[in-house]
């Protein structure tokens, strides 16, 4: 049924990732509230366009519009939120990665008519099997380096990683989504960062 | 002096600070002390990281990513695809259906009461046809009227024209002729679309043509006169511009400058405003089209030089028959499958040796046989002796009978050619037709009422009518044979053409000498002679301007 007009700037300003709201948006989404789902959509759909552009398979980009597939992704990982379990603060953005690199994942089986043989929680793994431009510009094997690096890392230090080298996240945003203020979010990544590098070092 | 453990802070600390610089996005700097102890690694880091962020940049640049703006009831409208004077159309999702949409708003500021646009929604509403943009629903929400759609993946006609200004004669006729069925849909309806041009026609991606934006639509046997005059001006019909109100032959009058467009890159007349243009229509022809186009074949030239007629009564009757003026003018059309060539029949040997004389018996009382034809505003016309018929014509014949009847239809053209017309596979009624009901021929396929069509220009046709009161095994063997090698029941009419109307000597004579001949050559199985033949000859109009 149609209940009405809402403009989304009667929901919140536009800009930043407001503070520790994610966790009661998820809450409020599941619960059918249409408002708490439109914001979910308004946070995250810029912050995953901004992921996605050029980590999106080039052969995808003939038929599919990277702003459309990353829509189509977000909006079925709003519809399945009841599959999303936290068991920590910052953990959807890492979860919504996971979507999308699935239905990544999922777009090359279909088009490519082959079945591929991924674990669905290796979203690392995943993104390394998939040729991008970000490959291109830096190397695949520069990149598959970094992805088997970030893959060594504990979970909560991958997604710090994760929110701030590869979302870009400023650090009070990111202490939004995981809690504490933004110098010990920018210790926490400091370390996430300084452990990557060293596993980086292991693996090449 | 240092000893291990102070190295161990040392490099501690150089970590921290490494890490601090990748974190931070600064600079790499290697510390002079330590150069070599990790810094390839952060070196290695730095360039992943300056990787996402050159390519995030660059695909930023191209195109700025848009979030849902608001909320439409149950939508979540996503991004703006364009709009107009009316409305903006705007992608749109719907978490219940799991279905991307294109909803189209009113714009407030424009005056268009809600109902009026709303109009739009409950005209595509009655229609469902392949070509034609599908809605899903419409709604008055919060003041502001909007209506959503199939969301077509594609561009639109004219910003292929923009990149392409003139498509090839195979592209442009099979873009036409869809638009032509989806023109007959709509006017079968009773709805005129009002306003068809190149930016309301889609090509999808799968490559499906689509008819979209209906705000100008209106049903054409209700809409008054002296009403806004809605359209584009190109497109607009002479009579349009006199002030008429929109109606199917002004959409064929559209349709045919959208293919003039299409072929020549240009329109039929170079007026830019009305006044000019109304009066080119009265002091000239249109461009020439051939002369404009030469690798335009000469029937297609025809067929939209008769779509821009200025008599919108000299234009195709629809857009079925104008679909048929534009496909290649072969002499048996076998759009809805079972037009078949008698002439391939006596070339197979089929009636070789078959001996059949014509006559005509029994009681007229017993058998009532007439043509009819399918207009576009006024239902069914009988077609008199001496009647003309037009390219594109819809013609059926109107039977009934006192006894169980097995009726076999053939049409003739003036090309030594000529068709089995009835019996047909897999349509309704079959013989033997049951008696005591007016029976519509050629009759329903799939449920949907199909009638002959003349598709070709011709100075005069012929059609011939047998009826028996018994089997024909032969006829029936050998028609039954060349139904199933040409049915196709996905299509609508079935083509034929037509001219005066004759009625039947007492001793026939058919004027086809190919159907003269099959029908002399024929055995049919009477057991008392009932055998009756009627012989309608049909000469066409002049073709038209």
């Amino acid at each position: 049924m149609i209940a009405g007009i809402r403009m989304h700037s009667e929901l919140q300003p536009e800009g930043a990732i407001a503070l520790n709201s994610t966790a009661a948006l998820i809450r409020g989404a599941r619960g059918g509230d249409d408002r708490a789902r439109h914001a979910l959509l308004k946070r995250f759909l810029p912050l995953l366009l901004r992921w996605a552009h050029g980590r999106l398979p080039i052969t995808l980009r003939d038929v599919n519009d990277t702003q459309d597939f990353v829509q189509m992704a977000l909006i079925k990982a709003l519809n399945q939120l009841g599959t999303f379990r936290s068991d920590r603060p910052g953990s959807f953005l890492i979860y919504l990665r996971r979507i999308l690199l699935n239905q990544v994942r999922d777009e090359l089986r279909r088009r490519r008519a082959r079945p591929r043989t991924v674990e669905l929680d290796d979203t690392v793994q995943q993104a390394a099997e998939i040729e991008t431009h970000i490959e291109r510009a830096i190397g695949a094997e520069k990149f598959t380096a970094y992805q088997t690096a970030v893959g060594k890392l504990a979970k909560r230090q991958q997604e710090l990683v994760i929110m701030r080298l590869e979302f870009g996240l400023s650090y009070p945003e990111i202490a939004a989504e995981v809690g504490g203020t933004a110098d010990a979010a920018r210790v926490m990544v400091t370390r996430a960062v300084a452990k990557l590098a060293l596993e980086l070092e292991e693996v090449r | 002096m240092s000893g291990p453990q102070d190295d161990e802070v040392r490099r501690q600390r150089e970590i921290e600070r490494l890490a601090r610089c990748v974190a931070d996005d600064e600079p790499l700097s290697a510390d002079a002390d330590h150069e070599g102890t990790h810094f390839k690694a952060f070196a290695d880091l730095k360039d992943v990281i300056d990787g996402f962020r050159e390519v995030q940049q660059r695909f930023a640049n191209r195109r700025s990513p848009s979030a849902p703006s608001f909320q439409f009831g149950q939508l979540e409208v996503l991004d703006k695809l364009g709009e107009g004077a009316q409305a903006e159309i705007y992608r749109a999702y719907d978490p219940v259906l799991d279905q991307f949409f294109a909803l189209k708003l009113r714009r407030a500021e424009f005056g268009v009461l809600s109902s009026d646009f709303l109009e739009e929604a409950r005209h595509l509403a009655r229609v469902h046809h392949p070509n034609i943009v599908r809605v899903y629903g419409a709604a008055n929400v919060d003041g502001r009227a909007g209506l959503w759609t199939e969301l077509v993946n594609g561009q639109s006609l004219e910003n292929l024209l923009a990149s392409n200004p003139v498509l090839s004669a195979h592209d442009a006729i099979e873009i036409g002729t869809k638009l032509c069925d989806a023109l007959a849909a709509l006017h079968t309806r009773g709805i005129v679309h009002g306003d068809i041009k190149a930016s309301n026609v889609m090509l999808e991606d799968s490559g499906r043509v689509v008819l979209m934006d209906f705000g100008a639509a209106q049903r054409f046997r209700a809409a008054a006169p002296n009403t806004v005059m809605i359209g584009t001006l190109p497109y607009l019909a002479p009579e349009l511009l006199r002030g008429a109100v929109h109606s199917p032959q002004s959409d064929i009058y559209a349709l045919g400058v959208l293919m003039f467009r299409l072929l020549t890159g240009t329109f039929p007349y170079t007026a830019t405003d009305a006044e000019t243009l109304s009066s080119q229509h009265d002091a000239s022809d249109p461009r020439d089209i051939s002369r404009l186009a030469p690798h335009v074949p000469s029937h297609v030239a025809r067929a939209i030089d008769r779509a821009i007629a200025i008599d919108p009564q000299r234009r195709h009757r629809g857009g079925a028959a104008f679909a048929s003026a534009l496909r290649p003018p072969t002499p048996i059309h076998t759009k809805t499958g079972v037009a078949v060539a008698i002439a391939l029949l006596i070339a197979a040997g089929i009636f070789a040796g078959l001996a059949w004389t014509t006559n005509k018996t029994g009681d007229d009382a017993d058998v009532k046989v007439g043509l009819v034809r399918e207009t576009a505003n006024e239902g069914r016309e009988t077609l008199q002796s001496g009647s003309l018929v037009s390219l594109g014509d819809e013609i059926a014949v109107e039977f009934k009978s006192t006894y169980p009847a097995y009726v076999y239809i053939f049409g003739s053209s003036e090309n030594n050619k000529a068709t089995v017309l009835f019996p047909i596979l897999g349509a309704f009624p079959a013989n033997p037709l049951a008696p005591g009901t007016l029976h519509h021929i050629p009759g329903s396929i799939d449920g949907r009422l199909v009638d002959w069509q003349v598709v070709t220009e011709a100075p005069s046709e012929e059609i011939v009518v047998l009826v028996a009161r018994e089997p024909q095994p032969d006829l029936d063997r050998e028609i039954a044979r060349l139904d199933r090698a040409n049915a196709d029941p996905a299509t609508a009419s079935i083509a034929r053409g037509m001219s005066k109307l004759v009625p039947a000597p007492e001793i026939l004579t058919i004027g086809n000498p190919y159907l003269r001949e099959v029908l002399a050559k024929t055995r049919l199985s009477t057991a008392d002679d009932k055998i009756r033949v009627w012989d309608f000859r049909l000469p066409h109009t002049q073709p038209l301007r």
